[in-house]
């Protein structure tokens, strides 16, 4: 049996007698046949000794036994790393930052405590995921729409601890910014309920984020503080129509002011889907060679648009897009046409009004039922375990954070176009600026991670200076494998590291013992600040 | 926004394609395995058995399966509604067995979510192609497949259906104790990787599998 760091095997035979006792034998894990499901299946350290590898798993019922199972883990200084599904893929997965953790598994709390239509919101176990929660809104023939990333496989509550993002309309898109309320264990056991919930039989809960006093949210995001056990979501109220459409550029320099006339629709709330901009020489990853006869992404620009012209095609396009009533939303794209007309030579493609529910036909393909808050698991026919990469192990993301203007669409391009080059990345997917979350891009920079040791630790090496040269430019990542997490912790150095400095001093004030997620996201308790990094 | 890349990157099989492939199959079941001495035992497990209908050799280990006792159910690659209506619900119920001869992705979605459901891949083969006319197998599975009759199968161009039996055998007495590779033929346009799988509750070797 693998025994937790700092840990005798005597007391940790102990701990586990202890955690039986609570959810019962046949929800605590150690046999390595059990616990192979919380390896991270991308992960970039696979079979080596450094692989993030739990020591077990105990799989809790309810908020009282997540209570008990955090104090005898406190009392007997158990490290425990909770999961709401461990469908973190690309950023982790089930496994545990600190190898040898007990990982706390939620995913028997899987209920959904309520759903109310009128005021549009839901409140949820971790272990609920977004499939339920679709399916228990259709069952109901609720008037209401969720959010949802692609995969849907995952928890509501583990995808917006971790930020992520989804595709419909921009209120709902960013997942932790549409939470309302939480309620956490935390690492004495103690039970807190944030914002409204604080107040005993508030009617506000789901409704106002704030009550009274500092907003603490924010600390159980990426957070190694506590167990979050409930949270609220608000949900958008069923849309009746749906418009998309597509605006084509002419010019490279026209990026500029195209994202400039998308911000304005988005900052004024006239767009409310999410723009997906793409350019016709910067296909998915570096791997494919252009067409025949097309320059490449780096090819001089003259002749890129020497190209374009004779083509007829676009040098960038925007798809945008629209929920609303039928007759708002025509209004709203003949706007965005006036708008954009400004730019010279720009098209307009699309426009048609889908009237909701979509029909069958419109949610055929991959990524296509996404814009409607419907799960899927298409993207694992295109992703890293599909037919169209070699390796098919997984992928680890590299995933900074660019500001919202063509020229830095630009500039982060060709920043990453040579680095990538340079160090030799296995990249499989390049992803186009990603404008899921208001007010900046997202790229995606997805690279192989296979079995085999040699090929990953080269990767390793690459994606750390990848990491640090982004940061060179002012282009911070939200987000990482655990492998990365102190990498990319430490590019966020203002003032000595004075953001890390402040995250440790919380972490000592209500975990001293140093018992939740160590290492998570690059906060370390006190005893393993030097040995875990 | 992500698109699928390059359409011929993946040989497309259309449902005429398929069924037509499975129906060659079914008509030479009356001698399953010409390739072997004798007709090996055919356990009746039971279960799910997963078809991707652009796949030739999909449909022919799934035709298999139906000896064996398993409904058929179809995919185009996504198993999103398979999943929601057929999967899920199945295994909300109780622990119905679920296999198949698929790429990577439909086989890692199933074999994450059977994991949240308490179950365990308790057969798998990787089939990958390494040229026009070879695929190497290598499958993972319990013994009592006798190791002769699925060398044989193998090296036969009825490698998915033979895969199909093995793959039941397995599901009857679950231990994974077999790991051997094995070079076989393989279509031309045969994708580059498949998986066969039967994802099912854990057993102790021996114990035989609830239908």
């Amino acid at each position: 049996m693998k025994v937790p760091p700092g840990v005798s095997a005597k007391q940790f035979e102990s701990a586990i007698a202890a955690f039986t006792a609570v959810v019962g034998a046949e929800w605590v894990f150690t046999s390595d046949d059990d616990l192979e499901p919380y390896r991270d299946a991308y992960s970039i350290l696979w079979g080596e000794p450094e692989e993030k590898i739990a020591s077990a798993a105990v799989a809790p019922l309810n908020v009282e036994q997540v209570q008990t199972v955090v104090r005898i883990a406190n009392s007997n200084r158990i490290p425990l790393y909770p999961i709401s599904t461990g469908k973190n893929l690309g950023y982790g997965g089930a496994a545990p930052v600190l190898s040898g953790s007990v990982v706390l598994d939620l995913k028997r709390m899987n209920r959904i405590l309520e759903v109310d239509e009128r005021n549009a919101y839901a409140v949820v176990e971790p272990g609920v995921t977004y499939f339920d929660l679709y399916r228990y809104i259709q069952d109901r023939e609720l008037n209401l729409w969720i959010d949802c990333p692609d995969p849907g496989w995952g928890s509501l509550i583990g995808n917006a601890l971790d930020y992520g993002g989804g595709y419909t309309h921009s209120s709902y898109r960013n997942h932790f910014e549409s939470h309302c309320g939480m309620e956490v264990v935390l690492a004495n056991g103690d039970l807190l309920r944030t914002g409204m919930g604080a107040l005993p039989g508030a009617k506000t809960w789901q409704q106002n984020k704030y009550g009274y006093g500092p907003w603490l949210d924010g600390l159980f995001k990426q957070s190694s503080l506590g167990v979050v056990t409930k949270m609220g979501f608000w949900l958008y109220p069923a849309p009746e129509a749906y418009l998309s459409g597509i605006i084509g550029v002419p010019k490279k320099a026209d990026i500029g002011p195209l994202v400039d006339v998308i911000n304005y629709l988005e900052n004024t709330v006239t767009m409310q889907g999410m723009p997906v901009f793409s350019c016709s020489f910067l296909p998915l990853g570096f791997a494919a060679p252009p067409p025949p006869g097309m320059p490449g992404y780096d090819a001089p620009v003259v002749e890129q648009e020497d190209y374009t012209a004779a083509h007829s095609l676009p040098f960038w396009t925007v798809t945008v897009s629209y929920y609303g009533a039928a007759e708002v939303v025509k209004a709203q794209w003949e706007y965005t046409k006036r708008k954009a007309s400004a730019i010279p030579g720009a098209t307009f493609s699309g426009g048609e009004v889908i009237a909701m529910p979509p029909k069958p036909e419109t949610l055929k393909g991959p990524l296509a039922k996404s814009p409607f808050g419907i799960p899927a698991l298409s993207i694992f026919s295109i992703g890293a375990r599909s037919e169209q990469f070699d390796p098919t192990d997984g992928h680890i993301t590299c995933s900074p954070i660019i500001p919202r203007t063509g020229e830095d669409i630009v500039a982060a391009y060709d920043l990453i176009q040579k680095t990538v080059k340079r160090l030799d990345l296995p990249v499989m997917i390049l992803t186009p600026p990603i404008g899921c979350w208001a007010r900046t891009f997202v790229i995606l920079i997805m690279m192989a991670t296979t079995h085999e040791p040699e090929k990953n630790m080269r990767t390793r090496a690459s994606f750390r200076e990848l990491i640090r040269i982004l940061a060179e430019h002012g282009y911070g990542e939200y987000r990482t494998a655990a492998a990365f997490q102190d990498d990319v912790m430490a590019t966020y150095s203002f003032n000595n590291h004075a953001l890390l400095r402040f995250h440790e001093a919380i972490k000592d004030a209500v975990d001293p013992n140093g018992i939740l997620s160590a290492g998570r996201y690059g906060v370390w308790p006190r005893h393993l600040r030097k040995v875990g990094r | 926004m992500i698109m699928k890349g390059n359409a011929s990157v993946l040989k497309l099989w259309d449902r005429r394609q398929a069924m037509l492939a499975a129906g060659a199959a079914a008509t030479a079941s009356a001698t399953p395995f010409p390739c072997l001495a004798a007709e090996p035992a055919t356990p009746r497990v039971g279960g799910i058995a997963v078809v991707d209908l652009r796949l030739f050799e999909s449909a022919a280990f799934a035709n298999e399966t139906v000896r064996h006792g398993y409904r058929i159910s179809r995919i185009g690659g996504d198993i999103t509604e398979l999943w929601v209506h057929e999967i899920e619900p199945s295994w909300r119920r109780g622990n119905a067995c679920v296999a198949g001869l698929t790429e990577y992705g439909a086989f890692f979605c199933l074999e994450r979510l059977g994991f949240d459901h308490g179950l365990r891949v308790i057969f798998r083969g990787e089939h990958r192609r390494i040229n026009s006319h070879t695929a190497l197998h290598r499958l993972f599975g319990a013994e009592r497949t006798t190791m002769r009759d699925t060398l044989l199968g193998l090296q036969s161009n009825d490698w998915a259906r033979h895969t199909a039996w093995v793959a039941a055998v397995a599901q009857a007495a679950p231990s994974m104790p077999m790991d051997f590779e094995i070079a076989g033929p393989a279509r031309a346009d045969q994708p580059r990787v498949l998986v066969s799988w039967v994802i099912g509750p854990k057993r102790a070797a021996g114990q035989g599998m609830p239908i």
